[in-house]
């Protein structure tokens, strides 16, 4: 009896000693591999992966527990490694993928930043300041809002806040840009004309040996040439809707043509210091704005006329109501260079749009 | 007779083996359920990771106690670190709320100092000539300030919802946008101020 006793006795530690063991080292390895998945957001850039790595740990995990309910003599941990060494595969894939598509998106995330910041910036020096129609700035302005906020989440790693944000920023300061660049496209398809023009103007003051007055709208800029050589450059303001040609009374335009001096203005004369008086409107003015008024395009409301060429400038904005002004340091220096008769050319600009802005 | 007697002490020994400590797993799990509540993964992601991590390792000794002949189990260990799981979860919490705190405050300050400049913006905007010189800007820029101030409608909002962090992004850009045209608007009154 004893011995049948110490039999059994030894028999069980034996089975016991010898019993299976779980895998400890698969399952720490399939843990620690989780822990890391986490820590690099693999829930967020890598989610079916994680989800799998999830989804075989809790598979790994109810093995075990099955395994650990049965008798120690009987269980088998093999399926338990397995799992575990499926969860830590998963895991590390999924890590590798989120560290992958998390490097990949803060590349992207900053280039996109800077096109976009780029964009933002050369629609703030090329066209912020024009008089454009339309929801050119509008957008520009709610553009340069989301853009700033893409920026405060982008330096606290939310890049999924960041492509929120920047992809309709992105959209647009690109309408924007294409708008204003459109519309400016359309205003510059004049610019041969324009240059026609002034290398006439030029002409005749070489043959004449005269002065001439050069205006270029775009670039802000009176020339006076003398011989056919330029002599003075000044700075001009124009009025606020000083891109087109002027086409009635009060559309605060400056207009656009070959003109000449008609009256020299002194002090007591005009309440902007000195003033030329040109020949606004010409016959090409007149015959557009009767055009214009046969087709329906703008109401009869006359044509407008006293465009000058005067002081009282050096606001540094456009601000007359289609007239051309200098400060009055420069007036006095135009107004003792010309005479009536001066032919007076004012154009749209010199210089094509890809000179100014690049496009 | 003595078989009997063996029989009847490996029964006792079977049926005093420890026990897991449901107690402490439910408290811990209820632990860090509570610090996600208080946003914790979000306002201390870091320390939240740690904590969970911690609860993580603690359930798999348990299955690896589980694991072992009944006698030879032991819960102390395991039952120790469920309950500093408990403790560290109400640091995590606590901190998690400092920073959520500290992130509210810094937003709602920002959006008064927002609020105060655009009021600003429109007394310059009231003070500005309203002669032809300055109209074509001032339209532009009272354009503008309507879209910072929907904006800080948005971020209002947001503070009241308790999305802290994107309200802080939002009246970051607000205020930087904001004080541009706070800068605009004055070039714009000394221009057309500039004696001639």
């Amino acid at each position: 009896m004893i011995l049948l006793a110490i039999i059994g006795g030894i028999g069980f530690t034996f089975l016991v000693a010898f019993s299976t063991k779980p895998p400890m080292e698969a399952i720490q390895q399939a843990q620690s591999g989780l822990s890391y998945a986490r820590e690099v957001e693999a829930e967020k850039y890598a989610p079916r992966m994680m989800v799998s790595a999830e989804r075989s740990w809790q598979l790994a995990m109810n093995e075990w527990k099955y395994q650990n309910e049965r008798l120690i003599f009987v269980r088998n941990y093999e399926k338990l490694k397995t799992l575990a060494g499926t969860t830590n595969e998963q895991a590390s894939l999924a890590s590798e993928k989120a560290l992958h598509i998390k490097d990949s998106l803060q590349s992207g995330l900053s280039n996109k930043l800077k096109t976009v910041g780029h964009k933002i910036d050369h629609f703030q020096v090329n066209y912020a300041h024009l008089p454009l129609n339309g929801t050119a700035r509008q957008n520009y302005s709610n553009a340069r809002l989301r853009y700033l906020e893409s920026k405060q989440a982008y330096e606290r790693g939310d890049y999924k806040q960041v492509g929120l944000n920047l992809d309709v920023a992105s959209q647009l300061i690109t309408k924007s840009v294409s708008e204003a660049h459109g519309f400016l496209s359309g205003y510059f398809k004049d610019l041969p004309k324009w240059r026609r023009w002034a290398d006439e103007t030029i002409a005749w003051s070489k043959n004449k040996k005269a002065a001439v007055i050069i205006v270029d709208k775009f670039a802000h800029r009176c020339y006076v040439y003398h011989g056919g050589k330029l002599k003075r450059e000044f700075d001009a303001e124009l009025g606020p809707n000083w891109i087109g040609t002027k086409l009635y009374r009060g559309d605060k335009a400056t207009p656009e043509g070959k003109y000449h001096v008609t009256k020299k203005k002194a002090r007591r004369e005009t309440k902007y210091y000195k003033a030329l008086l040109i020949n606004y409107p010409n016959d090409d003015d007149k015959t557009r704005y009767d055009t214009n008024v046969k087709n329906g395009t703008i109401a009869k409301r006359g044509i407008g006329n006293l465009i000058e060429i005067h002081g009282d400038g050096g606001k540094g904005i456009n601000w007359t109501d289609g007239c051309v002004a200098l400060t009055n340091d420069d007036m006095d220096k135009l107004y003792e260079m010309v005479s009536v008769g001066t032919p007076v050319t004012i154009v749209g600009s010199l210089r094509s749009l890809k000179e100014l802005n690049g496009f | 007779m003595l078989t009997l007697a063996s029989l009847f002490a490996l029964a006792i020994l079977f049926t005093s083996c420890a026990k897991p400590p449901e107690v402490e797993i439910a408290n811990a799990k209820a632990a860090v359920e509570a610090a996600k509540a208080a946003e914790a993964d979000r306002y201390s992601p870091a320390e939240y990771k740690a904590l969970n991590d911690s609860l993580n390792v603690a359930m798999t000794e348990i299955e690896n106690q589980k694991s072992k002949f009944a006698l030879f189990r032991s819960y102390k260990n395991v039952t120790s670190k469920l309950n500093d799981v408990v403790v560290i979860s109400e640091t995590v919490k606590e901190n998690a709320g400092i920073r959520k705190e500290e992130v509210k405050d810094e937003a709602q300050q920002m959006l008064a100092e927002a609020t105060t400049m655009v009021s600003e913006v429109n007394d310059l905007i009231a003070k500005a000539p309203k002669g032809k010189e300055g109209k074509e800007a001032l339209e532009a820029i009272k354009n503008d300030l309507a879209l910072v101030e929907a904006t800080l409608a948005e971020v209002s909002t947001l503070i009241e919802n308790g999305d802290y962090l994107t309200a802080l992004d939002k009246v970051k850009a607000a205020t930087e946008k904001g004080n541009s045209l706070k800068s605009e608007l004055q070039e714009v009154i000394a221009k057309t101020k500039r004696p001639i």
